[in-house]
Parts: structure tokens; sequence; C-alpha cells
């Protein structure tokens, strides 16, 4: 796939358009081929550049150009190792070799001009755009994680390419973990400095993180555990419903929903009290509170739905205990 | 198969896997008429309750068989059993077995619920046999606010709740004073006079000397079935 779009590229007359401040509302009307883009004021806020490839038709020598269909690309130099492509990320090294891909966050697959179709872009062509964009500058490079297996790899790259530029790497993942609800961190070209910092509201620590979770897993057990002991205590409750004519099934989906309610009330309760704890950082005068009150409802969701899990676990725990024992012996005591 | 038979036993055994295994019941088989009070007698450990559960489809024989109006139990899945538990069977245990977090008119509606009665259908049914069995005005109480007889009549209620073919008592007495003793099997005859159909394990004698039918059991088995007009 790679090899067929690389050959795909070849002899495509690539102009390279900069200049601007300000990405245009609609695109610029350019002949075919051509790479343009914006170059932002600092790498730090997000360039992209645009790419209109035409579709080869033919093969061998008598192979033509169609240039009124082809596929329109995207990509963003401050990121330059990566392309999107069929919803899936490339990673490359320096000098063009794919080394991992993987699903993008969702946020990049919602993007309007995400592309659909394979693209490899030669890394002399890669340099050429880097260069064009920043110059001689020494600039930061940051990696763009989301999953913790991919951090350390793509921290080896990043640090490559900052050797060869001159700057340093960054992980923005580590960036993140410092500042909790505040996911949208960005660098400026120095490479130091957070959007956070810059604009100045307070950020939750991360000992407020870390406190959020140990309560979680703490109420997790601790509700584990008074489910189980609840469920002991009406053992006889099951064989008295069994001698009624209850099935095992009504029973075991019975111990099942209270088991699910329990941890499920629990966790809200978990959540609502941890909310209460870092509202005020929450809250605190950040500019982009509505994306961090969005990030943390999102935790919301996980917390119950691990509450919820835990529950059953402890249901099933319980059922494991009562499916054990017959309904006469508990009756008899 | 007897003309008139409700239950019969036959040639029941049961086993308990405990150790070298321990035989509750040796090949009993009887065959109970519709419409009689029965008792079940004998020493204390000599399988009255095994025969009881076995009965009532709570416990399965090791081996032969036991049949409720001509359908044999080994014949029925366990979902069904049960099924046949909800709707044909009605059980009195010696401790009541009360549900505490139910009020009473609860307790004896459960069954109907099991059914999948609405509530104001099993509330009115479930206060009707409250009054039946004087219990009336305790119909909005809780289990641990009743005597031990009022909670043996509440359950007595309650094993009416879904008018069953048969109606099995284990011991209904055994944790009553005289009086409440009294009141219930009072009670229970007057459910017999109605045509309900009983088995009552006990060894009350002032339970035995009502009984039409008089099981003797001894050592797990069958000694002797004697019948009264």
């Amino acid at each position: 796939m790679v090899a067929r779009s690389q050959a795909q590229m070849a002899g495509l007359p690539f102009h390279l358009l900069t200049g601007g401040m300000e990405w245009p509302k609609e695109t610029p009307s350019l002949p075919p081929g051509t790479l343009w883009g914006v170059v932002p004021g600092t790498l730090g806020a997000e360039p992209r550049f645009s790419l209109f490839l035409p579709r080869r038709e033919g093969e061998g020598e008598g192979s033509v150009w169609n240039w009124e269909e082809g596929q329109r690309y995207s990509f963003w130099p401050a990121a330059v190792y990566q392309l999107f492509w069929d919803q899936e990320q490339l990673v490359f090294t320096p000098d063009g070799e794919v080394v991992t891909q993987g699903q993008p966050p969702q946020a990049v697959m919602a993007r309007a001009l995400l592309p659909t179709r394979d693209i490899w872009i030669p890394a002399d062509l890669f340099w050429k755009v880097w260069h064009e964009v920043a110059g001689d500058r020494p600039v930061p490079v940051y990696q763009w994680s989301w999953r913790v297996e991919d951090t350390l790899k793509g921290r080896v790259q990043a640090e490559a390419i900052a050797r060869q530029l001159g700057g340093t790497a960054v992980s923005l993942y580590d960036l993140r973990r410092s500042a909790t609800l505040r996911p949208d961190i960005l660098l400026t070209p120095s490479g130091l400095v957070t959007r956070i910092k810059a604009v100045g509201p307070p950020h939750l620590e991360p000992p407020s993180e870390n406190l959020a979770l140990y309560s979680l897993l703490l109420g997790g057990l601790i509700l584990g555990g008074q489910m189980i002991h609840l469920v002991a205590r009406r053992q006889k409750e099951g064989a008295i419903l069994v001698a009624l004519g209850s099935t095992w099934w009504e029973i075991a989906w019975l111990v099942l929903l209270e088991g699910g309610l329990y941890a499920l009330v629990g966790g809200i309760l978990g959540y609502l009290l941890m909310s209460l704890a870092i509202l005020p950082s929450l809250l605190g005068g950040q500019a982009d509170w509505w994306a961090s009150l969005r990030h943390y409802l999102g935790q919301g969701v996980v917390v119950v739905g691990v509450s919820w899990l835990l529950g059953w676990m402890a249901a099933f725990f319980a059922l494991g205990v009562l499916g054990r024992r017959s309904p006469v012996e508990v009756l008899k005591q | 198969m007897t003309e008139a038979a409700l239950l019969e036993v036959e040639n029941v055994t049961k086993v308990y896997m405990v150790g070298a295994g321990v035989t509750a019941l040796q090949k009993v088989s009887l065959a109970i008429p519709q419409g009689v009070l029965a008792v079940v007698t004998g020493p204390s450990g000599c399988g009255k309750s095994t025969l009881l559960h076995l009965m009532g489809g709570l416990d399965r024989p090791t081996f032969g068989d036991i049949r409720l109006a001509g359908t044999a139990y080994s014949s029925l899945s366990a979902a069904r059993l049960a099924r046949v538990r909800r709707q044909e069977i009605g059980f009195i245990f010696q401790q009541f077995h009360l549900v505490p977090e139910l009020l009473a008119w609860e307790n004896v509606a459960l069954p109907m619920f099991l059914m999948g009665k609405g509530r104001r259908e099993a509330e009115k049914r479930a206060r009707h046999l409250l009054q039946r069995v004087g219990l009336a005005g305790r119909a909005d109480h809780y289990p641990y606010e009743l005597s031990g007889g009022e909670q043996q009549r509440v359950a007595a209620a309650r094993a009416l709740a879904n008018e069953p073919r048969i109606l099995l008592a284990d011991e209904p007495t055994g944790n009553l004073d005289s009086q409440n003793a009294a009141q219930l099997l009072d009670l229970l005859e007057e459910f017999h006079r109605m045509g309900q159909t009983l088995v009552i394990a006990t060894h009350d004698p002032y339970v035995v000397e009502r009984a039409q039918w008089r099981i003797h059991l001894k050592d797990g088995q069958l000694r002797e079935v004697e019948t009264f007009p």
C-alpha cells in the first residue's frame, strides 16, 4: 500500500506555498498537486497543510493524471511525523519509514479534512516542508500520544527528530498527567511552557487525580465486600424464594440487579464527593472550562461503569457461594 | 397409579453424599389421595422432612420418582419443577421462613408476585387471606412485630396464596406454644374441610390424632400407613 502510494506520488509537480497567519475559510484555488499551508506565529498553534493528490489512471509510461478526481489530504507540520489515512495514524521516522500505526483520537477522526485513502510523503518532501515552515530555528517536537503504550515509542521518535532539528522533545502525555482536567495542552516554541501556564488559571495537581483514583478503588473494594456480606446474609431469603417457586435464574437476576444498583449508587456518590473536592479547581476561572467539564464528565462515565462492573463481580461471587448450597440445607438451619 | 391419588411416591431412596453417604430414605412408596389430611410421623431423624422436601420438589430423590397429579418430577427441568412448586404446592415450615424486610401482606403476596400477578390484585388477595387466618389487623406489620403464632399463620396464608393442590407443612407447630399450636391446627383443619390436601410432618401427638392418614417412618423406611375415615 505504501509502495503504491509512493509510486503514485512520483513525478508530481509539487509547489510549496507558505505565508499568512490564519487558516483560510475556504480552500484556495491552487493547481492540483500543490502542497500549501499556513505558517503560524508559533508552531504550537496547529499549523496545517493540505495536499491534493490526483488519481493516476493507467500503468507504466501511458499512465496519465486525472486532475478532476483525486483526494485531499491534511497534515500538521508541528506533528509532522504523523499522517492520517483511513482513520488510522501513520508514524514516520525522519527517513520516511513507517514505524507504527493505530487509531487516532476521536477529535482527530472527526476532522472534516481527514483523508480517506492512504498517502505516503517522501522524506525529502517532508523535510522540505518542515524547513519551509520552521526554517533553521530550533523547534520543540512534542508527542501526541493518547495511549500509554504509544508513549515510549513516541518519545524515542520525538527525541530523534528533536536532535536533528536542535529542539527539545517533550511528552504531551506527561504534561497531560500533570494537569488532570486539561487535555488540550500545546507547546510554545520554547517547548517548556504549557498553554495552561501561559493562560494562567490554576489547574489540578497530580495528587488530586491520584486521590480520586484511590478513592474509587477503595470504594469499589468496600462495596464489593458489603455486597458479599449482604448476599451471604440473604442466603435464607433465596432459599425461601426457591421454596415458593422461584427459579435459580430469577434469584440470580435479583442478586445481579441488587449488586449492580448498590455499586452504581456507591459509584455515583463517590463521584459526587470527588466533584465537591475538585469543583473549585474545575471552575476556578479556567479559560477552557467547557473542555475541562466535558473531560470531567467523561471520567464520570468511566467511574459509574467501573462501579457497576465491580458490583456485578461481587454479585457473581456471591452467586457462586449461593449456588454451592442446597436450599433445603439453608432452610434447615 | 391409584385412581384418586394426587401425590405418588414411587420407591424413593434419598442418599446424602456426606462421608460414605447417609441414607435418609429407603425405598419409600405411597400414594396420597386428593383431599386427605395426612401426617408423616416418626422419631427425629427418621426422614420426615426429607420426604416432605422430596414431595415438594425442593430436592430430587437419589432413586425412584414422585408424581403430582400424574406428572413425574423426574421428567421436569429445574425451571419447570420450580413452576410446579409455585402453582401446585404450598409450604409451611417450622421456622416460618418469612422474609423479614417485607410486611405481612407482602410476604403473603410474594408467591403471587412470582406468578406475575399485579400488585393491586395480589395485595387484595393477600389481605383477604390474612383475614381468613385472623390477622386482618396485622397485615401492615413486619414479621419481627408479630408473635410466633401470628408469623406461622402468615406463613399458612402465604402457602395458600396461589391456591395450591397440596399443602406441605414441616413441623408447623414445632415452634409454637400449645395455645398457638391449637389455633394453627384449627386453621389447617378448616383448610382441609374446604377440600385442601394436606401433608404434615410432625411428631406432635395432638396433630397425629386429628389426621385421616398416618404415615409412620422409622430409620428412613416406611413402617405403616394407617387410614381413618
